[in-house]
């Protein structure tokens, strides 16, 4: 359900003036769990790559770990039911592959939630390969074994 | 558009007809091999390798859907109208399959479907770390994260010919055999046509055929490893133009189809 200060904030963002905060949005998001690791959230784990407004309807970059995820589907309707919540009934949910995720995107803080859960914590470990020559924006550059946290 | 068409080797096609056609058959390998994987979900030799096999065929099929996914887009921008990446996998027969020979082959024994993920494999690696300087970005981006999967899908199957090839007697007996009987169908993953040529003419595809050399390199190397011998046969199935890539398939393709398509086939438009 849209509220009506949405219905305002939309259409502010739609009409050029100041966009709303996505602070708000950020914080909800990270109310959202993993649904295979439920301990860590989708935003510790450095699947969100971005919000923003994109002419007055909220957009949200999300990223999958593994080609063959089978969450991703659940995840997407996940994002929108947690921001339905807080009354962000329409938003865009958009796949975001580059640059690849690795273990490498997640949170440090995860990092300690992971082990509490009973999953090694991956660590960053020297290229092996660098197939795009991107780099994850302030993370460190690298490739490692991701399967052990995600399988 | 119908789901027929079959791109002529001779006349060159537009750039979105061709990009069309590449794409799909980037899509039809990684789609069909995941479904001969599948057929190994509980048939492993042990639980770990049951795991491994399955897992490798979703990383597959996840890329599969990328690709089939943006295949239906070029679709629309060429036709205006363009198939969901369900009808592509779904609803095509296999004369509209665009995957290579050796991917559709049935899986054998485990020496057989290692034989084969190992030929691919390292094409794959291959094709998706040089489609990942593509001039076109999408095509950049799938490939750039298959690729970190793929990585590791070679150093897997690789390691399984070593150890296969240096094990037993009839381990090293069966592996050979494999990797002869599979050496046919290799060729066709180094071949190029009209829909390549003005691909790579635009700096979108790659250059199959500059790949064979680092490919048979890595062969050697690993056989050499594994004390096997590289199949000396130059015959090669599919690599003069009329093969998978062209919608010319083997016998066992339409078998395969007819286990995937069936939910679609018997119940249309089925939903769950």
């Amino acid at each position: 359900m849209v509220t009506d200060e949405q219905r305002a904030l939309a259409a502010a963002a739609g009409a050029g003036a100041a966009v709303p905060p996505v602070d708000v949005v950020w914080d909800a998001l990270a109310g959202v769990p993993d649904p295979e690791i439920p301990a860590v959230s989708i935003v510790e784990l450095g699947m969100v790559r971005a919000v923003g407004w994109d002419g007055g309807r909220l957009r949200v970059e999300v990223t999958p770990t593994y080609s063959g995820c089978p969450a991703t589907d659940v995840i997407a309707g996940m994002i929108r039911e947690r921001l339905a919540a807080i009354g962000f009934a329409d938003v865009d949910v958009v796949m975001r592959l580059s640059p690849p995720w690795s273990t490498d995107w997640i949170a440090p803080e995860a990092k300690a939630k992971l082990a509490a859960y009973g999953i090694a914590p991956p660590q960053s470990r020297a290229v092996v390969v660098d197939v795009a020559g991107v780099s994850p924006k302030g993370r460190p550059r690298g490739r490692t074994p991701e399967r052990a946290a995600r399988r | 558009m119908s789901g027929g068409t079959r791109a002529s080797a001779g006349a060159a096609p537009g750039a979105d007809a061709a990009l069309f056609e590449y794409v799909l058959r980037l899509g039809d390998n990684d789609v069909i091999l995941a479904q001969r994987l599948a057929e190994w979900v509980g048939h492993g030799p042990v639980i770990e390798e049951d795991i491994a096999l399955t897992n490798v065929g979703l990383d597959l099929l996840g890329q599969g859907r990328m690709w089939l996914q943006y295949a239906g887009e070029v679709e629309a921008r060429l036709a205006g109208t363009g198939r969901s990446e369900d009808e592509l996998a779904f609803l095509r027969d296999g004369g509209a399959y665009r995957n290579v020979q050796l991917v559709e082959l049935p899986n054998g024994d485990f020496a057989a479907t290692m034989a084969r993920q190992f030929y691919f494999d390292h094409a794959h690696l291959l094709l998706l770390r040089a489609l990942a300087r593509s001039a076109d970005p999408r095509v950049a981006e799938i490939a750039a994260k298959a690729a970190k999967e793929v990585d590791y899908h070679a150093q897997r199957s690789a390691d399984w010919v070593i150890r296969l090839g240096d094990g037993t007697a009839e381990s090293r007996a069966r592996m050979q055999r494999a990797l002869d009987r599979l050496w046919p169908y290799t060729g066709e993953l180094f071949a190029t046509d009209a829909v390549d040529r003005v691909l790579v003419a635009a700096g979108v595809a790659a250059d199959a055929e500059a790949l064979r050399a680092p490919w048979l390199a890595t062969v050697e190397r690993v056989l050499a490893e594994a004390t096997l011998s590289l199949p000396a046969g130059t015959w090669m199935h599919g690599a003069n133009g009329r093969g998978g890539r062209q919608g010319v398939h083997t016998e066992h393709l339409g078998h395969l189809l007819a286990e995937m398509q069936f939910l679609q086939r018997a119940y249309p438009g089925a939903r769950w």
